[in-house]
């Protein structure tokens, strides 16, 4: 899996079309049988509130890339459910890394090499 | 040894800082500064005693700031384990007598956000200056930096949202991002955890 991380509009869609990928092979926040995933943030915000990070991630075990939106770093949210989904998007993101054969963050357009 | 290790929410970041500290001399010193407040900082505390836990780390609290942490950190070197946890690198056995100084060992300080929250909200609501509080901030990490052969700090990213907020939040968030401008810039390593991975942003990796 390659998981590519950035903020709002960093270039992440274009660099998963650079990897071969075409819009019809993504699904936007939701789950299909399509191999990309885009904005897990989303799909994580649909889930129910206490779903675990390691069933998020099981989830989306079968993805060939899942990309995702940094959102953990501003201010912790004054609402205890924005607050409980930004942390389940860090854990899920980081359990979905280690086991992830490349992860890649968005600077501008430039994927910086994670891992 | 100076070492920040800054992130977002949920990065990893602490689990991260914990390796890197396990990876210097013993002792190891856990700097708690997060000031226990209801059930979810309770909760949050508790999930990161568990990360700690077995770990050999003394728990210093330092919310009521840093200056004295060094002599705290040596009273409870006194009566608390020292001498129990193997030194993960060939140097000079940790010494805990209040002779010596600075304090022997490692120091993981976590984060510079509670740092900075601590020295600009006073527990009766009001509120110091940007100046005084960021001067509170770095004097403090100067007197733990010099109390210990190693510190390891926690950073915060909090200034990544774009958004606008009362004078009293962007004040907060000013000093944070000032504070460890002024850290990075004494740091030998300083590292940005992302979605769990480390990305070395000064200095080696020090896992190397």
């Amino acid at each position: 899996m390659v998981i590519v991380v950035g903020g709002y509009a960093s270039g992440k869609r274009t660099y998963v079309k650079s990897l071969g990928y075409e819009d019809v092979d993504m699904s936007d926040g939701v789950l299909d049988e399509r191999p990309v995933l885009l904005n897990l943030q989303d799909l994580i915000a649909a889930a129910s509130g206490d779903v675990q990070p390691e069933a998020l991630a099981q989830s989306v075990a079968d993805k060939e890339v899942v990309t995702c939106c940094e959102i953990g770093n501003g201010i912790v949210p004054l609402d205890p459910g924005e607050r409980a989904w930004r942390e389940q998007v860090g854990r899920t993101l980081n359990i979905l890394s280690e086991r992830a054969d490349r992860v890649v963050r968005m600077v501008c357009g430039i994927p910086v090499t994670l891992k | 040894m100076m070492i920040l290790v800054t992130g977002g929410a949920s990065s990893g970041k602490s689990a991260y800082a914990e390796q890197v500290a396990c990876a210097l001399p013993a002792p190891h010193f856990y700097l708690a500064a997060m000031k226990p407040f209801g059930e979810e900082g309770a909760r949050r505390i508790a999930r990161h005693r568990a990360l700690r836990a077995g770990k050999g780390f003394i728990t210093v609290e330092c919310y009521d700031g840093l200056d004295a942490v060094a002599k705290s950190a040596l009273e409870a070197c006194s009566t608390g384990p020292c001498e129990a946890e193997g030194s993960a690198s060939a140097s000079p056995s940790p010494s805990c007598d209040s002779s010596s100084r600075p304090v022997r060992g490692t120091a993981l300080l976590e984060s510079l956000g509670n740092v900075v929250a601590n020295a600009l909200f006073a527990d009766d609501g009001s509120c110091a200056t940007y100046d005084d509080a960021l001067k509170t901030v770095m004097e403090g990490v100067a007197s733990v930096a010099g109390a210990f052969e190693n510190l390891v700090i926690v950073g915060d990213e909090v200034g990544g949202d774009g958004i606008r907020y009362d004078a009293a939040t962007e004040t907060y968030i000013k000093l944070i991002g000032s504070a460890a401008c002024a850290i990075t810039a004494r740091c030998d390593v300083v590292v940005e955890c992302v979605a769990g991975q480390p990305l070395v942003v000064k200095g080696d990796s020090p896992f190397k």
